[in-house]
């Protein structure tokens, strides 16, 4: 039994709406990453020199969790570039110049994709090049493919066991609530409508869900949700996102089912429930009825000086899009998502990608620097953690490498949400100890095996 | 906007904006109306001896970074914490000399040895309490005539046999010639800064709402006592005072809100707190009958926070897993 008693999690201010969706003219130049997502970069299908128009392929993954990468751009493509990744990698990009044209390919379009076979429409999305949003952020194909391999199948290395999807919950709000992308497109949804319905059942016909729920803020008002929701017995489903991380697919999930899925080792659809966000199903709508390749991104831009909803092609530097936001002055620090689990860059001069939501800025006397002072063991952190770990415990653990004390601590089970951080007094950077702790344990198991 | 000198950290990028030092500014301002009744009760002696504490931790604890070539840490408030507590667990009537030596061992021996904050395994203005407690056994109970209390002290002079101690009189026939209501309301004999459950408190509880301090070890420590006690009273009422008494005297109530509490010498997990106050709580009482002259409560607690690293143990069992072990 908890004894908390006081909610977990914390409380987070919701911004106020910015209301529509501002279009960023295509870019003149586009770089394109041929890594979008954790998976591992496709292969270029063009040569250099090559003209290519809008929703050309320009890269393929043969399998697995990476994306397919389809021009964004009319114009030549130019060279191939290094990409510098916050995480610190390096990854080889595409550039094309843009003729101005903003030439689009054929759409094939197929009005009815719902008769098509499982197979076919998973085909579609992964040449579609959708991916889905998450702790990893992989391949939508590869996500629901996992589920559709043969029942019963049990991997005996303890990693992914893949399991039947029978619920999907489509989030039409970011779990962190500073970032607001998703709400905006779900409040200027009106004739996606279909597209929407179109979507969840191609995905209810890939999986096999045998029910679909929206999970909306409840601040949202959408009477075209809840009247398709009526009409097709979808559950509608509200949650405050302003206690974060409510949100997030592991919390969605036991308020879908009113199960807890075990949140260790990143797996995605545990008890059987499948968390999407409504941009990703919109996306899948396309690519199965019109083979409509993702080429093209909302992104929720915040900042001191200036905030908004942009839909901007990929490839565009985000510079652009943070000056269409009305930032002018000097920031002292970008973070590529929200603040609570976004990831700082050093540079705007990087371009949209398809995993970024948002862009949150920082001005320079805005940042919070971490002072990881000894943990005082004032327990505060282990209130908040929404996963119930004693994330001190854990953060001294990892401090003073003692990583299999940290594992039987259960810090697998950590979904980095920075509750444990975001109310610490000694300003410990609680999420980093927990990723170099599963980092340093990962790779010491994979030495071993 | 190229080119310029970014910031790169770990996520969360916001904060609460909660630090250590806010957070003792706060428990020293939850502390404060119960001082002030001290003070109102015991005049200005107790006032130059909580000014003699604080005064003496602060310069030892100044003293020792000195000497240690260490970043002086004075500024967390910490040490201003310690001098407080530790003097307003002492009666009204105590020598100067004797806060100063308590003040001093509180820093020196209670706190420093274990590095920076949070490294205490028991409270440090407890160890310099019990350390002069146990020297100085006869002068530590140094009680004062409040100036508003139902009972006269029978023996003038202070460090008489005769005295009453802490305020908990082990003998419950002292109990008859108190109100409970005179208790509660601090009109008693005791430490300058516990006289006052009420204060003590409500004290307690704006801790708790401002989430400085959490309610399980309080409330485990007040149910510990008073099931302890109401146990006792109902086998032998000559023997064990009732349970209101044992919780409206002595430190009960700051040692449940205001040493219970405590961020490091305590556990922090949910249950554990709880059994930590609960058990600390009926040893409390027992070592209260078993006759300890002087600081029954600090005792408990003390001996509970050795214990500390085996009720962090009681973790609860995390999302989605199936409780399956302890
Ligand atoms: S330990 Fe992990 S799951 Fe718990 S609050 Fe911290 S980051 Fe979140
Ligand atoms: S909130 Fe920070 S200081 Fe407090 S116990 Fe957790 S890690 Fe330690």
């Amino acid at each position: 039994m908890d004894i908390s008693f006081f909610r977990r999690g914390i409380k987070l201010s919701r911004r106020a709406r910015p209301g529509k969706i501002e279009q960023i003219p295509p870019p003149g130049r586009a770089v394109l990453s041929l890594q979008q997502g954790s998976g591992p970069p496709a292969e270029p299908s063009i040569e250099i020199g090559e003209t290519v128009i809008v929703g050309q392929t320009l890269a393929q993954c043969a399998s697995g969790s990476g994306a397919d990468l389809h021009a964004s751009i009319s114009g030549e493509v130019t060279a191939f570039e290094d990409l510098h990744f916050p995480n610190g990698t390096t990854v080889k990009a595409l550039v094309i110049e843009g003729d101005g044209k903003d030439t689009w390919a054929e759409p094939e379009r197929d009005d009815k994709p719902l008769i098509a076979s499982p197979g076919e429409l998973l085909e579609r999305i992964r040449r579609g090049g959708v991916i889905r949003q998450g702790s990893e952020t992989k391949s939508l194909a590869e996500v629901i493919g996992e589920a559709m391999s043969p029942r019963g199948y049990l991997s005996s290395t303890g990693s992914t066991v893949a399991k039947p999807v029978r619920h999907i919950a489509v989030r039409f709000a970011d779990q962190d609530p500073h970032l607001d992308a998703l709400a905006a497109m779900t409040e200027t949804i009106g004739d996606k409508t279909a597209d929407l319905d179109l979507g969840v059942k191609v995905l209810a016909s890939i999986t096999g869900a045998e029910q679909i729920h929206f999970v909306l803020d409840n601040k949202q008002e959408t009477p075209g949700l809840d009247k398709l929701a009526d009409d097709n017995d979808y559950a509608v489903l509200r949650l405050d996102a302003t206690n974060y991380p409510d949100l997030s697919s592991p919390m969605v999930a036991r308020a879908v089912s009113g199960k807890e899925p075990d949140t260790a080792f990143k797996r995605v659809h545990e008890n059987g429930i499948l968390v999407l966000d409504v941009d990703t199903v919109l996306e899948t709508a396309l690519a199965a009825r019109d083979r409509r390749p993702v080429v093209s991104k909302l992104i929720s831009v915040n900042g001191p000086e200036g905030a908004g909803v942009f839909e901007a092609r990929l490839g565009t530097p985000l510079a652009d899009i943070v000056s269409a936001a009305g930032q002018k002055k000097e920031i002292g620090k970008v973070v590529l998502g929200g603040p609570m689990k976004g990831i700082a860059h050093h540079t705007l001069e990087f371009p949209l990608t398809k995993e970024i939501s948002g862009i949150t800025l920082f001005g320079r006397d805005q940042i919070d620097m971490a002072v990881n002072d000894p943990c005082v063991g004032c327990g505060l952190c282990s209130m908040v953690c929404p996963i119930r770990l004693t994330p001190g415990m854990l953060s001294r653990y990892c401090e003073f490498s003692s990583w299999d004390l940290a594992q039987e601590a259960h810090l697998f089970s950590c979904i980095e949400c920075g509750c444990c951080a975001y109310v610490c007094p000694a300003g410990r950077s609680m999420v980093q100890f927990m990723v170099q702790g599963k980092s340093e344990l990962l790779s010491t198991r994979r030495s071993e095996s | 906007m190229t080119n310029q000198r970014l910031v790169v950290s770990i996520s969360p990028h916001i904060k609460n904006g909660r630090t250590v030092r806010r957070m003792i500014v706060t428990t020293i301002a939850a502390l404060a109306p119960a001082a002030l009744w001290g003070f109102y009760q015991f005049g200005l002696d107790a006032l130059a001896l909580v000014a003699v504490g604080i005064t003496a931790a602060c310069a030892t604890e100044a003293l020792i970074t000195r000497l240690a070539k260490k970043r002086s840490s004075l500024g967390d408030g910490h040490a201003v914490l310690t001098g407080l507590v530790l003097a307003l667990l002492v009666p009204a009537g105590v020598p100067f000399w004797l806060v100063i030596v308590g003040a001093v061992m509180a820093i020196l021996v209670g706190k420093m040895p274990f590095g920076p904050l949070g490294g205490a395994p028991i409270y440090p203005a407890l160890v310099g309490l019990l350390i002069v407690a146990t020297s100085w056994p006869t002068e530590i109970r140094s009680y004062v005539q409040p100036t508003t209390a139902p009972v006269e002290l029978k023996v003038e002079g202070a460090a008489d046999a005769e005295t009453p101690r802490d305020a908990v009189f082990i003998d419950p026939s002292d109990e008859a010639e108190y109100k409970t209501a005179d208790l509660f309301l601090g009109k008693q004999v005791g430490p300058i800064g516990a006289i006052s459950p009420l204060l003590l408190l409500l004290g307690g509880l704006f801790l708790i709402l401002r989430r400085v301090a959490r309610w399980q070890a309080p409330l485990g420590f007040l149910l510990g006592m008073g099931l302890a006690a109401g146990i006792g009273h109902a086998l032998d009422p000559s023997g064990c005072a009732s349970a209101s008494f044992h919780l409206f005297t002595g430190s009960a109530m700051f040692g449940a809100f205001f040493l219970c509490t405590d961020w490091s010498s305590t556990p922090v997990t949910p249950w554990g707190m709880f059994l930590f106050g609960l058990i600390g709580g009926g040893l409390a009482v027992l070592l209260r009958i078993a006759g300890l002259p002087y600081g029954a409560v600090p005792w408990a607690i003390v001996i509970m926070s050795l214990a500390t690293p085996i009720f962090d143990r009681i973790t609860p069992t995390p999302f989605g897993k199936v409780a399956s072990h302890a």
